[in-house]
């Protein structure tokens, strides 16, 4: 049975604890996860290994009851993958941390598996997803603010605007965003 | 069954981890064989070796590769009259200024050892065909320059005028609005990478502009946003000797490139549409990015299909979904020398920041060998429990002089345990011989402690 609630929901569920929606917002949210760091790091092995350190950690924080659950998880959990491959970068390794603290135990990527990945890797386009669903303003805006971390007065130089211009464009992507990927479910 | 056990897997592992932490339950800790578990004064394990090599290659892809930022504190007396106090650490002065650019990062380009390499490719659009050139640097790095190519020059197409690059170190990522107030003039920044000696690597770009001029821009200014047919995706680098050639896929056809005799360098250029990918969104964002993939080194990338070598007589590939046939003929290198203890004392003060979600680590610690090349590092890692946090000192440094390295945690680091152990390692060059490491490059640990987890 499809779940239908919203990742959020998802997420308040977890750490309500309901552990299976934490599942659930995995198997929705993996693909595209996995694409945005297979893109990047070129490996799909590399990217599969990262995934599990990026969902652990956003785990962690869903279960840490001192923190807000993100207004927007999907733009949350890239952000998160893309810290994690920038830390993998910085230390030349695909840190366990995550993992380790949640005793998640080390997996195995098959060969067949491995092709499969990189299949779905190569399939999945996440700049064109977003494109797909996002004005290009916004999507401009959301591109520079959570793939790319930089400050609103920065982006607001940048496209020439203010920082509320820029600061209500990010809000309606994310807004939009959230939208659309909730009608796709 | 599943067509990917290792993501449903993934999938149960996580709810089985929500379930325990959502009922409290203590993790099992003995289910998890990883080296960042804390085991005493374990050597470094094969997969520690193993990061601590592959973050060299990782640092070598740019002006400012992530690797190489050094966080050697320039802290004068504060430090100073700190670590005096104390009795822990004693010797050469703390270090008073920023290194020049000369001793830190991938060093400064030697304009003597620039060469124009053997390989060219011609421009989608035509035009002036693209080139790349070699140059060494005052730290021992090899870096790569792209541009267009004329009279055994490289450079960039300005107002329809070719104009000659100087030497300059290839940024990485290709900045973008990257300008900041207070930043130095901007200007243009050329495409490449810069690796160590022997090291071998094959990287990918794209959204570069078919002029070749990329530059920074002022605060306020626009970037230009070229139109597609000005924007070329490229991958180049060099494979080492044993490479043959480089097959990359265009409009549904195959096509092979030899490389560079020697060093294998390569070059591919192609239009934007031979690869989409993030390409959509660097046009999108109206100007330039870059994306590598340094994870894997000599693997092919975007529209690279596969890698032809020659070893030892026998021709194999390597190819873009991890496929390779070369393995049985690689020869094994020798293996590392053991590792050494020096038992040298170090200090740690740690501090917190706000909440739960913000601590750092002040280690000090005296130098006991010089750095004077990218080839060898001091790096201050924190290798227990839960957190394998670490920073390699990423500068030349004088033998006896006493370094300031931060580390910053930005996660829960009090549910690692009571207690933490941090270590500062010295990486040797693989080249440097001298009193105790003769024989290669085996890791060198300077000295550890353990101190009672930030509260």
């Amino acid at each position: 049975m499809i779940d239908a609630r919203l990742d959020g929901e998802l997420l308040a569920a977890t750490r309500a604890g309901e552990a299976e929606a934490f599942g659930t917002f995995y198997r929705r949210r993996r693909a595209l996860v996995l694409a945005f760091l297979g893109r990047r790091c070129g490996s799909a092995e590399v990217a599969a290994d990262l995934l599990g350190e990026s969902f652990a950690t956003a785990l962690g924080a869903t279960l840490d009851s001192d923190r807000d659950l993100p207004a927007e998880p999907v733009a949350w959990l890239l952000t998160i993958a893309r810290n994690k491959l920038l830390d993998s970068l910085r230390r030349g390794r695909v840190e366990r941390e995550a993992r380790v603290r949640l005793a998640i135990a080390p997996l195995e990527l098959a060969d067949d598996e491995f092709e499969r990945i990189a299949d779905l890797i190569d399939n999945t386009d996440v700049a064109s997803e977003l494109t797909q669903i996002l004005p290009v303003d916004q999507l401009e805006a959301l591109t520079a603010r959570v793939l790319d971390e930089r400050d609103y007065p920065t982006i607001a130089r940048e496209l020439e605007c203010s920082e509320a211009v820029v600061r209500k464009r990010v809000s309606r992507a994310l807004k939009t965003l959230r939208e659309a990927i909730g009608g796709q479910r | 069954m599943s067509d990917f056990p290792y993501l449903d897997g993934l999938e149960r592992e996580l709810v089985a981890a929500a379930r325990m932490s959502i009922g409290r339950a203590e993790p099992d800790l003995s289910r998890v064989s990883d080296a960042t578990s804390a085991k005493g004064a374990s050597a470094p394990t094969s997969a520690f070796r193993a990061r601590r090599m592959r973050s060299r290659r990782a640092r070598g892809r740019g002006g400012a590769p992530l690797g190489l930022i050094a966080s050697v504190l320039a802290l004068l007396g504060v430090s100073a009259a700190a670590l005096a106090a104390t009795g822990v650490l004693t010797g050469s002065p703390v270090q008073t200024s920023h290194p020049s650019p000369a001793r830190s990062g991938a060093g400064a380009p030697i304009t003597s050892s620039a060469r124009l390499l053997p390989i060219s490719f011609p421009d989608p659009q035509g035009g002036l065909p693209w080139g790349m050139r070699s140059f060494r640097t005052t730290r021992g790095m090899i870096c790569l320059q792209i541009g267009r190519l004329y009279d055994g020059e490289i450079g960039a197409l300005v107002q329809g005028r070719f104009r000659p690059f100087s030497l300059s170190l290839p940024s990485w990522p290709i900045p973008r609005e990257s300008a900041q107030p207070g930043d130095p003039q901007p200007g243009p920044t050329t495409i490449g990478g810069c690796l160590l000696p022997r090291e071998t690597s094959a990287l990918e770009a794209s959204g570069i502009p078919a002029t070749g001029y990329v530059a920074s821009h002022k605060p306020g200014e626009r970037a230009p946003t070229p139109g597609a047919a000005k924007v070329r995706w490229m991958a180049f680098g060099v494979l080492g000797p044993s490479a043959r050639s480089a097959t990359y896929e265009l409009q549904g056809h195959l096509h092979t490139v030899a490389v560079a005799a020697g060093s294998g360098a390569f070059l591919i250029v192609l239009p934007v549409g031979a690869h989409s990918g993030w390409l959509s969104r660097a046009l999108m964002a109206g100007g330039v990015s870059g994306i590598e993939g340094p994870i894997n080194p000599g693997s092919p990338q975007g529209a690279v299909r596969h890698f032809t070598y020659d070893i030892r007589g026998h021709t194999c590939l390597v190819s873009r979904r991890g496929t390779n046939t070369c393995l049985p003929w690689i020869r094994h290198t020798a293996p590392l020398a053991p590792t050494r203890y020096l038992h040298q004392p170090i200090r740690v003060t740690a501090s917190t920041g706000r909440g739960a979600w913000g601590a750092s680590l002040l280690v000090s610690f005296r130098a006991p060998y010089a750095v004077a090349s990218a080839e060898s590092d001091y790096q201050v890692i924190a290798p227990v429990g839960c957190y394998d946090f670490g920073h390699t000192v990423g500068q030349d440094v004088n033998k006896d002089e006493i370094l300031h390295v931060r580390l910053n945690y930005q996660l829960n680091v009090q549910r690692c345990g009571p207690k933490m152990r941090v270590q500062v390692i010295y990486t040797p060059s693989a080249r440097r011989t001298g009193p105790g490491l003769s024989s290669g490059p085996g890791e060198v640990i300077v000295g550890e402690t353990t101190i009672p987890t930030p509260k």
